[in-house]
Formats: C-alpha cells, sequence, structure tokens
C-alpha cells in the first residue's frame, strides 16, 4: 500500500503547500517529499497504525460529515494506492472547529498527516 | 431610487454617518426623524442575522442611540501551545503589555473595528457588537492565521520565511472580515463562493489598511498588496497577494511562484484548498481594484460601499458564483449611486478580468 497527503488552504494558500508520500515495506514504512527532499522512516508500530487508519472503507451513504472547514484553514488530502493498484480518495479532512462527526480512525489518520505536514513544512525551511 | 418601504424621504439618501451627525447636533424634530431612520436601517441590515439566529423569528430591534457602539477586545495567549483560547492577557482599556503580538492583535482589532463603524456603521462582526477576540502565539512557529467561527487565531511565523501573523493590520482586517461574511451571506467556502469568501477578506482587510494608514491611503496610493509585513528578509516576495497584479507577489524557492489567475481565462479548477479559495480569490480581488482605481479616492467610500451592500444584500445566497456576485455588485451601484459613472466602473471592472454578469 501506498499513501499520498496534501496540506493545502491556509492564509498563504499555495505558499503553504505540502505534500507526501508513505511506501510501506515488510518491515515498516517511510516518508517522502520528493520536491522537499524530505525522508523520515516509520517505526513498525506507527506504520501500522497509519496503515489501519488509512485503510479503504467500505462506502456508506450515511458516511458521516468530515467538519466544516474553518476560513483560512488548512486542507488535508489523502488518497491510498492498494496492493492491487486500485486508488481510493478519502474524503477531505479539514481544519475544523467541530471534530465529532469524525471516526477515531479518521481523526488519528487527521492528526498524523498534520503533524507529518508540520514536519515536512519545517524540514523545508531550514533547507532553503 | 429609494425603495426601502417605511424610510424617510428626507433621510433615505442620508448616509447612516450624516444621520448619526443629525442626532447628536440636530433640534428636537430633526433628532427623532434621525433616529427613526437609523433604527430602520439597522433592522434592515441586521434583519438577516436576527432572522438566523433566532430561527426565523423576528424580533422588534432596539433602536440606535446616537451614542457610538464600544469596542469589546479580548485578546488570549496559548503561549504555543494548541489549547484555545489560551490566558487573557489583555482586555478592553487595558494598557499596552510587553508582549507585541499582543499589542498588534489589540491595535488590529481596534482598527478593524473602528473602520467597520466609521465607514459602514457595523458595529462589530454581527453588527450587534459581538466582542472581539484573539489568540495569539498559538502552536509553535505556526504559519498561518484563521477564523474559527467564534475568534482570530494567529500563529508566530516561523522567523525564516513568514513573519508573525499579527505584524500585518491587513491580515487582522482579513480573518475579522469572515467573521462579518459569516454573519451575513455566509458564503460556502468551496468554490467560486469560497473564493468570494477569501476576496472580500482580503478587500476589506486591504481598506482597513489604506483607511488605518496614517494619512489615509487614497486608491491610487494604496499598495493593494496583502501581507506586505508577512514575508520575512530573504524571501523573494513582496507579499502573498496583489490585487492590482495578481499572480506577481512571490517567486521563491521555498514558497514557489503565486499562483493567482488574474481574469477568469486562467481560473484555476482543483480540488485542493476547499476548490482553490486562496487562489481563485485573484479573479474578484482584481475586480475590485479596477473598481476602486476607476472610481477614485477613498477606496471605502464608494467602491467598499457597493462591496458591503453587496455583502449585506439579502438577495446574496450562500452558494453564489462570481457571475452572481458581480450581478449584485452592479445593481447595488445603481441602487445607492444611480446608472452613472459608479455602476459602469463595476460593469467594466467585470469585463476585464472576463465574469460574464449574470442577470437575477
Amino acid at each position: 500500500m501506498k499513501i499520498h497527503f496534501v496540506r493545502s488552504g491556509g492564509f498563504g494558500g499555495a505558499a503553504t503547500r505540502v505534500e507526501g508520500d508513505v511506501t510501506f515495506d515488510g518491515q515498516g514504512a517511510q516518508v517522502i517529499s520528493e520536491k522537499s527532499g524530505y525522508q523520515r522512516p516509520l517505526a513498525a508500530s506507527e506504520a501500522e497504525m497509519l496503515r489501519c487508519a488509512a485503510e479503504p472503507k467500505p462506502k456508506s451513504k450515511n458516511n458521516p460529515a468530515k467538519g466544516t472547514p474553518m476560513p483560512d484553514g488548512f486542507q488535508y488530502d489523502i488518497s491510498t494506492v492498494t496492493d492491487d493498484g486500485k486508488v481510493h480518495h478519502l474524503p477531505s479532512l479539514p481544519d475544523t472547529a467541530n471534530t465529532s462527526s469524525r471516526t477515531p480512525e479518521d481523526e488519528e489518520l487527521f492528526r498524523w498527516v498534520q503533524q507529518e505536514s508540520g514536519r515536512i513544512w519545517d524540514y523545508k525551511i531550514s533547507h532553503r | 431610487m429609494c425603495n426601502h418601504v417605511g424610510r424617510s424621504n428626507i433621510f433615505c439618501i442620508l448616509p447612516p454617518r450624516v444621520l448619526l451627525n443629525i442626532a447628536q447636533n440636530g433640534n428636537d424634530d430633526q433628532r427623532s426623524f434621525a433616529l427613526r431612520a437609523l433604527s430602520l436601517d439597522h433592522s434592515l441590515r441586521t434583519s438577516r442575522l436576527t432572522f438566523s439566529l433566532l430561527g426565523g423569528l423576528q424580533i422588534a430591534h432596539e433602536p440606535l442611540t446616537a451614542t457610538p457602539p464600544q469596542k469589546q477586545r479580548l485578546i488570549y495567549d496559548t503561549q504555543q501551545s494548541e489549547a484555545l483560547p489560551g490566558n487573557l492577557v489583555r482586555s478592553e482599556g487595558a494598557a499596552a503589555v510587553a508582549d507585541a503580538s499582543v499589542n498588534q492583535a489589540y491595535d488590529g482589532l481596534g482598527f478593524t473595528f473602528d473602520f467597520y463603524y466609521a465607514a459602514y456603521q457595523r458595529n462589530s462582526i454581527d453588527n450587534a457588537g459581538l466582542a472581539l477576540k484573539a489568540t495569539v502565539h498559538y502552536s509553535k512557529k505556526y504559519d498561518n492565521a484563521f477564523w474559527n467561527g467564534q475568534e482570530m487565531i494567529f500563529g508566530d511565523g516561523d522567523g525564516v520565511i513568514f513573519n508573525g501573523f499579527t505584524s500585518s493590520v491587513d491580515v487582522i482586517g482579513h480573518e475579522l472580515t469572515h467573521g462579518v461574511t459569516g454573519s451575513e451571506a455566509n458564503l460556502n467556502y468551496q468554490g467560486q463562493s469560497g473564493a468570494l469568501n477569501e476576496s472580500i477578506s482580503d478587500v476589506f482587510g486591504s481598506l482597513v489598511k489604506q483607511f488605518s494608514a496614517n494619512p489615509k491611503q487614497t486608491a491610487d496610493k494604496a499598495d493593494w498588496l496583502i501581507g506586505d509585513h508577512l514575508l520575512a528578509k530573504g524571501v523573494n516576495g513582496i507579499a502573498l497577494r496583489s490585487m492590482k497584479a495578481p499572480g506577481t507577489a512571490y517567486d521563491d524557492k521555498v514558497l514557489g511562484k503565486d499562483d493567482q489567475p488574474a481574469d477568469m481565462k486562467h481560473y484555476v479548477h482543483t480540488a485542493e484548498d476547499n476548490g482553490g479559495v486562496h487562489t481563485n480569490s485573484g479573479i474578484p480581488n482584481r475586480a475590485f481594484y479596477l473598481v476602486a482605481s476607476n472610481i477614485g479616492g477613498f477606496a471605502w467610500e464608494k467602491a467598499g460601499q457597493i462591496w458591503y451592500d453587496t455583502l449585506t444584500d439579502p438577495r446574496l445566497k450562500r452558494t453564489a458564483d462570481f457571475s452572481t456576485f458581480a450581478n449584485l455588485t452592479v445593481l447595488n451601484a445603481s441602487h445607492r449611486y444611480g446608472a452613472g459613472t459608479e455602476a459602469k466602473a463595476v460593469a467594466d471592472a467585470w469585463n476585464q478580468v472576463g465574469v460574464k454578469i449574470k442577470k437575477a
């Protein structure tokens, strides 16, 4: 499985955009942000958490809303490529004041992508 | 031209600022008329908010008095955590503190409040005196500022690319205007309505900057930049956005190149950023700049008034696209100033940026 994520939005819009890929192997996983040169290996436990959280879920007509976006908040888009080559797009996860509509897995994934995007951004800045 | 039922013919063409002067300085009869006209005007402008807040029920409005409304500013500090709102560090009337970000937020909210009241007689975000809350030092080296529906939140910036987000008064005006938009048309934060939401915040954020400058700036003296104090030294750029020339604000190794289009031919179709709300806002931003420059003088007086009338126009729906917004700006320009120079300037500006005016 492979996970692709993008942070967009924010007051700066495209100026603060960040993207990254998580690739899994037998032992764990690695995060790469090609454009910035960022790389970080994930521990096995972190990789497993991420794999479970990003696992494509069956679509439901009653999919809960992911929260109303806050003006100038960031938006997080996540897609996964499963081992059979299929691409699954998860609904966008915005910065929101109301997280109660999210499942615990969504919230876990959101927090991880939010933190990792922050790490990539910090890396870009420190290597300008 | 004045179609509002129940408005006095004497006062219907007078701006509320003039009515306030009459209320303060006129004789008893004049004062009575002025206060009645102000009350009706206030009712019209706030009826949508009241309707919304009360689930559709209408209540009688308290008549406005001639006493200007009072600011209620509350500045909080999360001390680089994300636990909102943080500790209260400065409230209304309290002396300046040692922390520059706190004072910048306090002053910026004050400038924005004063601007809205002086220019459009708007009493705070909700036009009903809502306290203005802001949190500074949110998170660590946070490169963002946002409106969470209740308050403005400002990061310190990373110090390498971005300075603190309280350093630009237009950024503070921008965030507070998201609150105003939320109280009025409440434009959906997605696609073209989202780009209009963003643009309206840029427009009034820029007007706050022009209004609070010393001396106040006319349209030809303004820089029409958003976030010109935000970029740190060494960044190849002059601001985050240019309303005058969208797409030219920066071209930097870390930030990339400013991606804002200046017209509909270059409209960006994307799913990111809620459908490119910070990108395509360049189009209505430039339309406003063109209107303000064409009319001349202080931009908040006519161009800003037309945009404000449109933002508070009950016909502006949450899902409005550029064309319907453009049509309403022309209608409001004609309604307020007649079918002359101003309405033509508005129609010409939308034409220049390639937005077709959709007739209602």
